[in-house]
């Protein structure tokens, strides 16, 4: 169904961002013995560093903890998370769309000042997602998580419990998708396979660029000879990539972090008068589809395509592959550089393939995508993970990505938020 | 006043009597499967029980490898996506289909496919066999 969308009551912008690097606190030591706690006042007061705000400033929080009753075993925490920030009594609460929850988060901070209620409004996520508080102890006491319980037993995500059966969920209907892409434009399986193994190598060089990546030491070249492979793509297509699906294997999807995003909005001419010597980042668009991925069959998905016209309405774009300089995809799967960047219009139907292969969604090619090494490299946090490619895109826009900064200063950008297979949030991003 | 029924419990009961249930909308016509009580074409609240054709095509498809221990009991399987010959699309179990084939079931695509029951531990659900 389509929907009707109308503009803001005022131009909102992001003037500041933050992040954790993301990691396992039980193990990396710029992490060790944290909890959620510290992990999301962390992120926050990076962001009110970096907008030069105090906490006082702020009028409201929004706070995105998707597992916080199995992993932190906690409910409504963004009653304790207030004080933590030095926000308490401040109008807020807790919400999650699952892995989009950040994109979510950014349009519930974007709503409430262009409908000025409130001027300056804060959106945190976190969670630790590699290990479980133990009730009854503090909570820095934890025991390692066996996320695919929590997934499948508990969620099927993308699929509606009640009419659930074994097998069906979001990994299925996701790499149906990128099956129904392959047939689509006449692609051999070997040529999928090629694509999202070179997705993955390509995900993994960004996040070795990327001080904010604890759970990778090695491009995929090193990692490849020490199991006697000279071409990465040949050890991605051996037992050390065991399949998960048809055709993806283990290193062609994400693995889960722990780690904490952070952003602040405001009124962007208020924002312009804060900032001097960057530009400011306005939030031109924002979509939101909320549906059930087990129910759309073939590429491009539907609830997908919706969002970005969503985005692309406000924000006034009509042409994504010509007005779009940079584009962040919720790459839990490596098949979305394909299926998720066509659908936007970012590539032409059947290009984006090629385009991979060609390496034209690198840092420097001409069409980049994902250059902080995204979920498949750099981790996958659930609630904070679209606050890294926000954050990401925040910096490219002002120039800050150093060995990872894309060619041409993008000015345009198209983020996406994939929330369990149930939910597509976008947003365009527009330095003014 | 709204009427609303068990659809779930509903929809479960007609599997154990071999039916294939899904609801169709008075007012516009659309089907609504797995079953919901408000039409996703028109909004329509009126909708009637029907018996599905038990057709479609299957559009695409995926091997479930990464079993919980839910998913341990049914091993390892084809999930296909299937566009229902009354229009919804599904996502369910590929019977009998040699799982070192994927090729060949990548050559059948859009495959015309038929609409099956399996039992399971404790419940019945919706599956579907290649037409030969």
């Amino acid at each position: 169904m389509k929907t009707r969308i109308g503009q803001f009551a005022r131009s909102v912008s992001i003037i500041g961002v933050g992040v954790t690097p993301l990691g396992n606190v039980q193990v990396n030591p710029e992490l060790k013995d944290m909890t959620e706690r510290e992990l999301f006042a962390w992120a926050c007061m990076e962001a009110m560093e970096d907008a030069g705000l105090e906490a006082k400033d702020i009028d409201c929080l929004y706070v995105g903890h998707v597992f916080s009753e199995s992993h932190s075993g906690q409910i409504s925490t963004s009653g304790m998370f207030s004080r933590w920030i030095g926000m308490n009594e401040k109008p807020g609460f807790r919400h999650e769309t699952a892995c989009c929850t950040a994109v979510s988060g950014l349009r519930h901070a974007v709503l409430a000042v262009a409908s000025g209620m409130h001027d300056i409004a804060i959106s945190g996520c976190v969670d630790i997602n590699l290990s479980n508080a133990m009730i009854g102890l503090p909570p820095f006491n934890r025991t390692p998580a066996v996320f695919e319980d929590v997934l499948y037993d508990s969620n099927a995500l993308g699929c509606d419990q009640a009419y659930w059966y074994p097998g069906g969920e979001i990994m299925a209907f996701l790499e149906g998708a990128y099956i129904a892409y392959g047939k689509k434009y006449g692609y051999s399986l070997d040529q999928l396979i090629d694509a999202i193994s070179k997705c993955s190598i390509n995900s993994r060089r960004n996040a070795m660029n990327n001080p904010l990546a604890l759970l990778v030491s090695e491009n995929y070249d090193d990692e490849a000879k020490k199991f006697g492979f000279d071409d990465p793509m040949n050890y991605l297509k051996s037992k050390f990539n065991p399949l998960i699906g048809a055709i993806q294997g283990f290193k062609h999807t994400t693995g889960v972090a722990d780690g904490a995003s952070a952003l602040i909005v405001c009124p962007t001419d208020m924002a312009k008068k804060m900032i001097k010597g960057r530009p400011v980042v306005e939030i031109a668009g924002l979509g939101m589809t909320t549906s059930s991925g087990y129910q759309q069959p073939g590429s491009p998905m539907s609830f997908d395509i919706e969002s970005f016209a969503q985005s692309f309405t406000q924000a006034g774009i009509k042409d994504p592959y010509k007005e779009l300089d940079y584009m962040a995809i919720h790459d839990c799967c490596a098949q979305h550089y394909m299926t998720v960047t066509e659908a936007a219009g970012y590539f032409k139907p059947g290009e984006a393939l090629h385009a991979v292969m060609e390496g034209r969604i690198a840092p420097e090619g001409d069409k980049p995508v994902n250059t902080s090494g995204g979920r498949l490299n750099l981790g996958h946090p659930i609630a904070g993970a679209a606050g890294y490619e926000i954050a990401e895109a925040v910096w490219q826009m002002q120039g800050k990505c150093g060995n990872r900064q894309i060619k041409k200063q993008p000015e345009t950008v198209l983020i996406h938020g994939l929330g369990a297979g149930f939910h597509v949030a976008s947003a365009v991003l527009r330095a003014v | 006043m709204v009427k609303m029924q068990p659809y779930v419990k509903m929809w479960y009961d007609y599997l154990e009597e071999g039916k294939i249930m899904g609801l169709k909308c008075k007012k516009c016509g659309a089907y609504e499967f797995p079953p919901v009580p408000v039409c996703n074409s028109c909004s329509g609240t009126d909708l009637e029980w029907v018996e599905m054709k038990g057709t479609g095509k299957l559009i695409s498809f995926s091997i479930m490898q990464l079993m919980d221990k839910v998913q341990v009991k049914y091993g390892r399987r084809y999930i296909g996506q299937v566009q229902l010959t009354e229009g919804p699309a599904f996502t369910a179990t590929l019977e009998d289909f040699d799982l070192n084939k994927r090729e060949e079931l990548y050559d059948r695509l859009p495959a015309d496919v038929n609409l099956g029951i399996m039992q399971f531990d404790g419940f019945k659900f919706v599956s579907f066999k290649l037409k030969d």
